[in-house]
């Protein structure tokens, strides 16, 4: 298969291969960065890439959001888009918001006792307070 | 070559040396002596020589970021291979999503069918997204808290100096700007959680909302000027309150659900304000509790009080 036809289906799949780029983006800065709190926010990129992987899921080309605009009206499949995956997205967003919370107040912890939020400082001094 | 000075800084910077935040003058001394360890362990374990060490953490990079690109093209070509974004023929396309578009008004009673899904068809699941933003409170709480075991005295004396300093510095056009807007930002907080099954919305997207009223008022009127009203102990009641009238409605709809019972909360006429049966309360009960959970995450991380 040649390197255009592959480039098209890239193309007509755009919101999902940004996602995995930016789902990599994150990767690269959780491997990359020494500092904690970038580690965090960088998990932060990896849950944007889900959640705008799941939503570009989820839209259907001409159909309207799911919210029946006029109930005496019975809804069809063929109007509107898939409910599902903005239900998922929801479940994410809050699983993410805890964890950010939660990995902060630990870092912030950890700030307050070594002094410092780079992971290799960190580990030498609890290694020295260890022997 | 010379590197410029901002060049350097930058480096520093992504190594996580954090020039941002000012290391407190009591431990300045202490951090500053293990210099020469520092570097020693920096460049590997003892056996091996500086050169090694600096030679195994460049090979150390080059491996992350070709396993990065690795991972990348793997990923793209799966993208490729995706159903065609926007097609009617996805995957979703199939009788779980026809049943929740077709029937969802009819058997809940919500006109927003993805609020159906997630209160009622899925409500285990999201009352388990209430229990996790429980738990990640309760953990900044148990974390951040000011007492005997988290803090030192050094803590609390800034802490005092930082209040004493907001005090007499109070901001005055914040002040009454937030006079201005409080009722507005809690009339808008308000319509969005009580109209969650009729529009975009509902307990998640309206909670925040009145956290952030909460976090503004905290910060237009000073320090105190919340917990006046909102202590320890009404935190407690609304938090713990709101998740438990959320799990005995979850439980009872699993329950007459699950054993063919007729429900005994009326559906309403779909559209209107009071209709959809369970899922009005249940939007008030999510709200509260994320905007408890908003408010905590906030002031536990700048006071580590409430």
């Amino acid at each position: 298969m040649d390197i255009n036809a592959i480039l098209q289906m890239l193309h007509a799949n755009r919101f999902e291969a940004a996602s995995v780029i930016l789902f990599v983006v994150g990767l690269g800065g959780m491997l990359f960065n020494r500092s904690l709190f970038k580690k965090v926010v960088s998990m932060g990129f990896m849950d944007s890439a889900i959640f705008l992987f799941l939503t570009s899921a989820g839209y259907v080309e001409g159909r309207l959001a799911p919210i029946i605009a006029d109930p005496a009206v019975t809804a069809t499949m063929e109007v509107y888009s898939h409910p599902l995956p903005a239900g998922l997205v929801l479940t994410g967003i809050v699983v993410s918001v805890s964890f950010t919370a939660f990995g902060l107040a630990l870092t912030q912890r950890l700030y307050k006792k070594y002094h410092s939020l780079n992971i290799d400082e960190i580990m030498m001094q609890a290694q020295k307070s260890e022997d | 070559m010379k590197t410029p000075v901002w060049y350097q800084k930058l480096l520093r910077w992504t190594e996580g040396d954090s020039p941002v935040l000012p290391e407190p003058a009591a431990h300045r001394e202490q951090t500053r002596e293990p210099a020469a360890e520092e570097s020693a362990y920096e460049s590997g374990p003892g056996l091996l020589s500086a050169s090694a060490g600096r030679v195994r953490n460049v090979l150390l990079r080059v491996i992350t970021i070709a396993s990065c690109a690795v991972f990348l093209l793997i990923m793209l070509a799966t993208v490729a291979y995706l159903p065609r974004f926007g097609d009617a023929d996805n995957a979703p396309e199939n009788e779980t999503s026809r049943r929740y578009i077709e029937q969802g008004m009819q058997e809940v009673g919500a006109t927003n069918l993805v609020t159906n899904i997630i209160l009622v068809y899925r409500g285990f699941d999201t009352y388990g997204e209430s229990c996790v933003l429980f738990l990640g409170a309760t953990a900044v709480i148990m974390l951040l808290a000011v007492d005997a075991k988290n803090t030192t005295e050094e803590d609390r004396r800034v802490l005092a100096r930082s209040d004493a300093l907001d005090r007499e510095n109070r901001n005055q056009i914040l002040g009454h700007i937030t006079t201005i807007l409080m009722p507005v930002i809690l009339l808008y907080g308000l319509y969005i959680l009580c109209n969650g099954h009729l529009s975009p919305g509902g307990g998640f997207a309206g909670g925040s909302i009145l956290g952030g009223a909460l976090i503004l008022c905290e910060n237009g009127y000073g320090v105190g000027k919340v917990h006046s009203f909102f202590g320890h102990r009404i935190y407690h009641v609304v938090k713990v309150g709101a998740l438990i009238l959320y799990a005995v409605l979850i439980c009872y709809t699993i329950y007459v659900g699950a054993n063919g019972l007729p429900n005994v909360i009326p559906l309403g006429k779909p559209g209107s304000i009071l209709s959809a049966g369970i899922i009005l309360p249940i939007n008030v009960a999510v709200g509260l509790e994320v905007a408890c959970t908003m408010y905590a995450f906030y002031t536990y991380f700048g006071r580590g009080d409430l």
